[in-house]
């Protein structure tokens, strides 16, 4: 079974930005390994020659022509009012670089 | 209060013949509510005024004689996962409480212009992980004909509000079966269509490769209804396809003779419930009697089907969910810093089956190990879309259960995340092969609905339909409601 620790539940946490406890650590370590080993069943199948799928309709690059597409007069202040934190220029965080 | 036991096509045709009132109508849906939501909570929103308004915008555009929208006064629940402008969106999750979306999903647009009458957002799985509706934030769905009874998941809501007749019609999303496995479950039909049929615009995603919304509903035509209407090319989703719609009098002359239907041997081994197996093997002999032929095939790749889902599936939500981080929207914990601003509000509002799952996805994609995991499971996806590629050079379509078992118990499965992941075993290759899937109600044990699924080639559902039209009017299952609680 593949060992997962409580250590790298904690690496894992730290790049999913997750704040979890030690117990939670625990718990999820035991429930993840056993996850993984059920999906390391796929490697019973052969699959050297095998193209991967992205996506299944096969289609090709979709674009727009890039140009600014007006939005409502009211867009900009809907999107602010769900902010947790904002001011007049827009969202407001913690501060990034020291 | 029996009009809301009515299909959307009967609702429509009482409208127009003025047998009943929209008003009068969306008030039956709302007396039934009363009565039954407090036990089910199939809802997270209810909009009585809106609803009631629409109605009267209803009643007097159809007493004015001019021509109606296709849709018109057809009352419809949407699951809480696609954004309502104006209207509480959560994705059943506490990270979204208070969200007011300042758009409308794609889908919901498409709607309001056909005229519905939006009732309110169902409850489901947060963000659509989960396979019983336990994973809610805000409290599990109850099945309404046992409310011991798991509804089945992620669409849990929308599904018991359409078997209970809360609403005639409700809009779910499937990733893995969230649409058919719950319809399944509830005895409904759910309709779960080929990747790019609908826009995705709007659906707060889960697993962007597999995701697509669908309808839920009392009959088979009634989800070719509102396929038509929720189907189309959108320039806000670069992977939604432009296709015809479908041809409604097709499904509806349910003429199967000639079709070929394939019966997947690896769908019918052990752990298929043997109660399950005989009803949905007496479907098969009944379409056979309306003239499809029928043969055993093989999807040799099927025991690989859930791992390859339990991979990619959670490796693209561990992305998709990056974006809930306490700044632009729902909750906020606050900290010193901006990365304990991310970690304790993600910490606070993700429940456990999140966490698990942006967990996997994030090691999966990890430097040294996405070539063993992510990278695998994007090759033996293409093995699966092979099989079904062979399959479909020999069959029109294929039949399986829709679940191994009869709908659950509450806290059945709870104990080991494994387990729950199993039941979805029959509905992920869809999914994985961009395939469209119906599920429809094939008969009863022990008082608990049984569902049949139909699978076919890319944008195939017309066929599908077709097939579950002919069923549905062969099998002449009950369409009665379930009772109300005194």
């Amino acid at each position: 079974m593949p060992d997962i620790r409580s250590a790298d539940i904690e690496k894992i946490a730290k790049l999913a930005r997750l704040d979890l406890s030690q117990k939670e650590q625990e718990r999820f370590a035991l429930q993840i390994s056993r996850i993984l080993e059920y999906v390391e069943k796929l490697n019973e199948v052969a699959t050297d020659s095998v193209e991967p799928t992205n996506q299944v309709t096969d289609q090709v690059n979709i674009q727009r022509p890039d140009i600014l597409q007006a939005q409502e007069e009211t867009a900009r202040n809907k999107i602010l009012d769900n902010a947790p934190e904002k001011d007049e220029t827009g969202f407001r965080v913690k501060t990034v670089f020291q | 209060m029996e009009l809301p036991s009515l299909s959307v096509q009967a609702i429509l045709t009482g409208l127009k013949k003025k047998q009943f009132s929209c008003r009068e109508l969306t008030q039956s849906y709302l007396a039934r509510i009363d009565a039954l939501e407090s036990d089910l909570h199939a809802f997270l929103a209810i909009d009585r005024e809106g609803a009631l308004s629409q109605a009267a915008t209803v009643d007097a555009l159809i007493a004015s004689g001019d021509p109606q929208p296709s849709l018109s006064g057809v009352p419809i629940a949407l699951k809480d996962v696609i954004v309502t402008k104006g209207m509480p969106t959560t994705a059943g999750s506490k990270i979204l409480a208070g969200y007011l979306p300042p758009y409308d999903a794609f889908v919901v647009k498409k709607l309001k212009a056909q005229g519905v009458v939006m009732v309110g957002k169902t409850n489901c799985d947060e963000f659509a992980m989960g396979g019983s509706g336990e994973n809610s934030a805000y409290g599990p769905t109850k099945n309404p004909w046992d409310h011991e009874r798991v509804p089945g998941g992620s669409s849990s809501g929308s599904a018991a509000a359409v078997a209970a007749g809360l609403v005639s019609c409700a809009l779910g999303s499937d990733t893995g079966g969230s649409i058919r496995q719950p319809a399944g479950f509830c005895g409904i039909v759910g309709l779960k269509p080929t990747y790019g049929r609908v826009s995705r615009h709007g659906l707060i995603a889960l697993a962007s490769s597999l995701d697509q919304i669908g309808p839920l509903t009392r009959s088979v035509e009634d989800a070719a209804l509102l396929l038509n209407v929720i189907a189309g090319c959108d320039e806000n989703d670069a992977t939604s396809v432009a296709q015809p719609l479908l041809d409604l009098p097709r499904v509806r002359r349910a003429d199967v003779s000639g079709l070929r239907l394939g019966i997947p041997k690896e769908y019918f081994v052990a752990g298929l419930d043997p109660d399950v197996e005989k009803i949905i093997r007496q479907a098969v002999a009944d379409l056979e009697h309306l003239g499809a032929q029928v043969q055993e095939v093989s999807l040799p790749h099927t025991e690989y089907a859930l791992a390859v889902y339990y991979l990619l599936q959670p490796a693209e939500a561990s992305a998709n969910l990056a974006r809930y981080d306490g700044v632009r929207y729902g909750l906020r914990q606050d900290d010193e810093t901006l990365e304990g601003v991310y970690r304790k509000t993600r910490q606070r509002g993700f429940g456990d089956e999140v966490k698990r799952r942006i967990m996997i996805g994030t090691y999966a994609l990890s430097a040294g190990y996405y070539d063993a995991y992510y990278l695998k499971a994007q090759k033996v996806r293409t093995l699966i879309r092979q099989d079904f590629v062979d399959v479909f050079q020999k069959v029109d379509a294929i039949v399986t259960p829709t679940s191994p078992t009869l709908p659950f118990k509450l806290g059945e499965n709870l104990s080991d995340p494994l387990t729950m992941y199993l039941v979805d075993v029959f509905t992920v290759g869809a999914n994985i092969a961009g395939l469209p899937g119906l599920s429809l109600p094939a008969g009863w044990v022990r008082n608990l609905p049984v569902g049949l699924q139909l699978l076919g080639p890319l944008w195939s559902e017309e066929t599908l339909l077709t097939l579950g039209a002919a069923l549905e009017r062969t099998l002449n299952l009950s369409r009665s409601l379930p009772r109300l609680l005194s």
